[in-house]
């Protein structure tokens, strides 16, 4: 099977299972790209969402675009999107034409009663994902596990508590705390 | 035969260009999508041009959160159909995701070699420990939407655990989660017809 058609198949498969959109993406991404397929690194997929957050477009054509591109050049880029667009497409443009069978629905909200929880707790997940890169000197995980060493790293920790103090405030543009973020991580990080 | 099928035509390509126009720039600028296009939509199509009804925008948004895949793909698809058929979601859907195509593209040709620098892995771990902020900050905001019943606190915690602690994909999560949800509600709504008149 070519690479092209791989990544076409693989993204299809990730937007399939995704509720949600955005941060919901990045546990199934990270265990398809990381974990099965060995596309990237855990760093370079954190560097990737990091990359996809600060340019303009859902994080989700970001990530497979970025993968396609680096995997199989342009053809690999457009693979990969097409890939993530066509169940997306697909099922919107079924709803749209069966808006009554869609809507409210008691099958579907009774499948996402179950879906939505479980997203979040993905979301959560991924937050510790972050972390394991960032705030903490190695992996979450490794605290259970006999002989490795688990730390806290503590400018990545300062970094984290000025992002929430300036979200919080509600008055900075996100852009500007990524950069400030950046800045700081030059400045602090060794 | 060729006057009368123009003007219904002008009209069409008029209105699949003003889509492939209104996504593409809405996709160019905001950073993130999904949601935050929903008043922009509703400016151009509703508002400004009367292609569409304010019932049309809520049916759009009801039946959107029940699919899967990227949002902004869906909402172009969806109100790409509505307001010009099947080929107003595709120019929809297709300049939605030029913008992040063409960006990506760029970035990854020009500074793949840069963020191999010490100074931008430093950069981009104050960026990640930013970015480990905001997803926590969001994900607390739908917890207080999302955790209303136990039932939904016991799945967001398996979810999580399974999710750090094992190595199970994710998939497999969301289609248990799904089979849950679903046969949850069903001995519930057995459980009501069972015992009729009681406070639910």
């Amino acid at each position: 099977m070519s690479i092209s058609l791989q990544l076409y198949l693989l993204f299809a498969k990730i937007s399939l299972f995704t509720f949600g959109g955005g941060y919901a993406m990045i546990p199934l991404f990270q265990n398809e790209l990381v974990t099965v397929n060995g596309f990237l690194t855990d760093a370079e997929f954190a560097n990737m969402v990091a990359l996809a957050q600060m340019t303009p477009g859902p994080v989700g054509l970001n990530a497979a675009t970025y993968v396609g591109f680096n995997q199989a050049g342009i053809i690999g880029a457009a693979a990969g999107t097409l890939g993530l667009m066509t169940p997306s497409f697909i099922l919107a443009v079924l709803a749209a034409i069966f808006v009554k069978v869609f809507k409210d629905n008691p099958t579907m909200q009774a499948v996402l009663s179950g879906v939505r929880p479980a997203v979040l707790g993905l979301i959560a997940a991924a937050v510790i994902f972050f972390a394991d890169t960032s705030v903490f000197s190695a992996p979450l995980r490794n605290m259970w596990t006999a002989g490795a060493s688990f730390g806290i790293c503590w400018p990545g920790l300062l970094i984290f508590a000025i992002t929430i103090a300036m979200e919080l405030s509600g008055k900075i543009h996100m852009l500007w705390t990524l950069l400030v973020a950046g800045a700081l991580g030059a400045l602090l990080l060794a | 035969m060729i006057i009368i099928m123009t003007t219904p035509l002008t009209d069409h390509h008029q209105r699949i260009w003003t889509l492939f126009r209104v996504f593409f720039g809405i996709s160019a600028v905001a950073l993130g999508g999904g949601l935050a296009m929903l008043p922009i939509m509703k400016r151009e199509f509703v508002d400004k041009r009367h292609w569409l009804s304010n019932d049309d925008m809520i049916d759009t948004v009801a039946v959107m959160q029940s699919l899967p895949g990227i949002i902004s793909i869906n909402m172009a698809a969806l109100i790409g159909y509505r307001v010009a058929g099947l080929a107003g979601a595709s120019a929809a859907a297709i300049a939605v995701a030029l913008p992040p195509f063409i960006t990506i593209i760029v970035i990854a040709a020009a500074v793949q070699g840069l963020l191999q620098s010490p100074t931008m892995g430093r950069i981009f771990h104050g960026v990640r420990s930013a970015i480990c902020a905001l997803i926590l900050l969001s994900a607390i905001k739908l917890a207080k939407q999302i955790l209303v019943s136990r039932f939904a606190v016991i799945l967001a915690v398996i979810g999580f655990v399974v999710m750090v602690f094992l190595p199970i994909n994710a998939i497999w999560i969301i289609v248990l989660s799904a089979l849950a949800g679903y046969i949850y509600q069903t001995i519930s709504r057995f459980r009501q017809q069972a015992t009729p008149g009681s406070a639910s």
